[in-house]
């Protein structure tokens, strides 16, 4: 699809980060010491700490990819949701209060509040710079893919102007900006999700069937012909769609196992593919759309075999996301309650999009989107993502798999570094406790509304068949350009404000803690802050670096695997503090660093890696399935406990003065 | 381990578990059916609003009415100690 450059997106989104610097220049004059720099002075009210923290969560990863999930394959998407939501019950119940109380600047503050450890400083810290690094990367892939068609940019130029905005909006005003820029862009995510659902449940739904036209419109709209009596003769058909003296390609190489027909015009260029459908009653044609990458070519992509563009001989993919048939064969529903259209959409028939990939002999590779017309009911059920169909086909691994997704999910939230710090920008525990209701509330509601925004995009008829994580921003600009300015705006700002939290994480954990913490350097405040702001710089051009380097890989995915390295460090020790007086020093020391490691590891040897980072065979992976979290988070549990009983008996006479 | 740094770390609130272990078992519930018996999740539970629909949103409205409860119950908790301690 070709993503045409919007002047007024471009306007509202110079004007979102003009506020944001804006906005982190004036508070720069409040932010002299390390408690502002840090914990924005631990004075921030818990209304506005508990809305920045559905700021600081809700990052390019929920918004654009969950919406986008849910547009392309339906209710699988709506589970991540709900997993990035349960975690916060783990954080207001169990996390929120002791947090508050122990730290003052980061997490290794509170985890070694009982033992004054350098050891656990260190490890700590390393955590909170590893999972802040796994899980910037993904937010600056984001800002790429984002970017891109929004604004016209190339990936890393995208990579390299969100990353230079959030050094300055971080350097500027540290935790204070940090704080009211996530504020902000918590605030009108919510609202204008509101206002996109309102508007998506007032238009309803309309059903587009399948044409029978002999042309193709820029509508869309897809062809369906048939059915043809199995040794009936297609060529008045071929002369109908092809034109007169067109052809039937031969199926030839990989073509030849596939269930698809082209058709071809001699004297013009491209192609046409048709998914061969055998019915009961004959053989039915539907009109697919492919890409081909050929390695001959200076531009390599052709859409139907023609150059991508608008003009005469050029061709663009049509956009996807139709209802083919609604309940009662109505064509529309007109306005909807929230129940009525979930009810509605569960018997309405879909069409989704499959994709086959088929190489030529010449290196040429055509992916082929194919439809799939899909009953609403089973769009509403668990197991259509490609990597959750195990749940409902395959065995024990992929089952585990899922679990182990949704521990992860669950687990991960409070033990996030971006997430914890959080907690020292309030007063005292009972707002931190307060804040942490309203992210519930502002996090809850939000994810409650994106499977009406990912229905709503099913049924847009705007989709972009090749990338997912643009469904959002083309669902709004089906109400107007406004609405599409405003919501990539949002978006843009979403990683602006993720970012800029996970770089503050990352800072505080090398000046304060390793620094000033391990090393022993004594500084005054000034010079903290300036060590910060200088860590800061560091962190985002890495952030900048990795986000580049990274451009092929699933945001989603890295996602996964920050959530999963961070309950498996650092959530045994958070939880076993409170919960077990046994817990020793080295006890927390050992269980961090198996967790960091066992789980680190398992992911570098899961096929998911070997496929798309090593470009090596998945079935040589060592790992039983991809996701590593219920194996290593008991086993960081199951560590802390064995070596905290071991060093227990022998170092409790010489406790407490001895500490490291 | 005991010593005086300990009183950091009092027992987590009483009320506040039993509410955690109330959404872990609606959560634990929730996961389990959809890896293992994933067809039970198209049962429309009301006419047109299947199970996996109703249990999603219903863990989300959950977790609304676990964080109201439990300020709720830390709210009331702080004014009776302030009561018992003035008595």
């Amino acid at each position: 699809m070709i993503h045409e450059t919007s002047w007024l997106a471009i306007s509202v989104f110079i004007l979102f980060v003009g506020i944001t610097l804006f906005l982190s220049f004036y508070l720069s004059r409040r932010t002299k010491s390390a408690k502002a720099y840090f914990a924005a002075h631990g004075e921030v009210h818990w209304f506005v700490n508990g809305v920045a923290f559905a700021g600081d969560y809700l990052s390019a990863a929920s918004f654009l990819g969950i919406c986008g999930m849910i547009a392309f394959f339906g209710y699988d998407g709506f589970l991540y949701a709900i997993g990035y939501l349960a975690g916060w019950v783990v954080a207001l119940l169990v996390i929120a209060e002791p947090m508050k109380r122990l730290g003052k600047f980061t997490f290794a503050d509170a985890i070694d509040a009982r033992f004054h450890s350098r050891g656990i400083r260190l490890v700590s810290a390393i955590s909170t710079l590893l999972v802040s690094l796994f899980y910037l990367i993904p937010q600056m892939v984001g800002a790429g893919v984002l970017v891109q068609p929004l604004l016209g940019f190339s990936h890393p130029q995208g990579v390299l102007l969100v990353g230079a905005v959030v050094i300055l909006i971080v350097t500027t005003a540290g935790m204070v900006s940090t704080t009211y820029v996530q504020f902000l862009k918590g605030s009108l995510l919510v609202f204008f999700s509101f206002v996109l659902v309102g508007m998506i449940l007032w238009k309803g739904l309309e059903a587009k069937p399948f044409s029978k036209a002999s042309t193709e419109t820029n509508d869309p709209v897809f062809r369906e012909f048939g059915p043809f009596a199995l040794d009936e003769n297609l060529d008045p058909w071929i002369k109908k769609v092809s034109g007169a003296g067109a052809v039937i390609l031969p199926e030839e190489g990989n073509w030849k196992t596939k269930p698809f027909l082209r058709t071809k015009h001699p004297n013009e260029p491209g192609f046409h593919v048709w998914q061969k459908i055998e019915a009961l009653n004959g053989l039915v044609l539907r009109e697919c759309q492919v890409i081909s990458k050929s390695v001959h070519l200076e531009d390599p992509l052709l859409i139907n075999g023609k150059p991508k563009g608008k003009k005469v001989g050029e061709h663009q993919l049509k956009p996807v996301g139709t209802l083919l048939q609604l309940p009662d064969s109505a064509e529309k529903t007109g306005p909807l309650g929230p129940l009525a259209f979930v009810k509605a959409f569960q018997e309405s028939k879909i069409l989704i999009w499959g994709n086959d990939l088929i190489k030529d002999a010449d290196g040429t590779s055509h992916t082929v989107y194919f439809p799939k017309p899909t009953a609403g009911s089973d769009v509403l059920r668990p197991g259509n993502l490609p990597s959750f169909q195990g749940i409902r086909s395959g065995g024990w691994a992929d089952k585990l798999n899922f679990i182990s997704l949704m521990v992860a999910l669950f687990c991960g939230t409070a033990s996030l570094p971006h997430i914890l710090i959080r907690y020292y920008t309030v007063k005292d525990e009972a707002a931190a406790r307060n804040s942490t209701v309203v992210g519930i509330a502002t996090i809850g509601t939000f994810y409650m509304l994106t499977l009406f925004i990912g229905l709503g995009a099913m049924a847009s008829g705007a989709l972009d068949v090749t990338n997912s994580n643009m469904a959002a921003p083309l669902l709004a600009r089906t109400f107007g350009d406004g609405m599409f300015a405003v919501i990539s705006a949002i978006a843009f700002t979403t990683v602006l404000g993720t970012v800029s939290g996970l770089i503050v994480a990352a800072s505080g954990a090398v000046a304060h803690d390793i620094v000033e913490g391990v090393l022993g350097h004594k500084w005054d405040d000034h010079s903290k802050v300036k060590a910060g702001k200088w860590a800061s710089v560091v962190v985002g051009v890495l952030a900048i670096l990795l986000g580049i380097l990274f451009q092929k890989m699933n945001v989603n995915y890295l996602v996964g695997w920050a959530f999963s390295v961070a309950a498996s460090a650092n959530l045994p020790t958070l939880i076993m503090l409170l919960f077990w007086k046994g817990t020793t020093r080295q006890g927390v020391i050992a269980s961090i660093v198996a967790g960091m490691v066992s789980s680190l590891g398992w992911i570098l040897l899961s096929a998911d890696t070997f496929k798309d980072v090593y470009g090596l065979d998945p079935a040589r992976a060592l790992t039983p399935f991809g996701q590593p979290g219920i194996v290593t988070i008991p086993f960081g549990f199951f560590i802390l406990v064995v070596v905290s009983l071991l060093t227990g008996k022998t170092a409790r006479p010489k406790e407490p003065s001895r500490a490291y | 381990m005991i010593g005086p740094k300990d009183d950091l770390f009092p027992k987590p609130h009483q009320g506040g578990m039993v509410l955690f272990a109330f959404f872990i078992g609606i959560y634990g519930a929730f996961v389990g059916v959809n890896a293992l018996a994933p067809e039970w999740m198209e049962w429309e539970v009301f006419p047109g609003i299947n199970l996996a629909v109703a249990w999603g949103m219903g863990i989300i409205l959950a977790t609304f009415l676990i964080a109201g409860n439990y300020t709720w119950m830390r709210r009331t908790k702080a004014i009776s100690t302030k009561g018992a301690n003035h008595s």
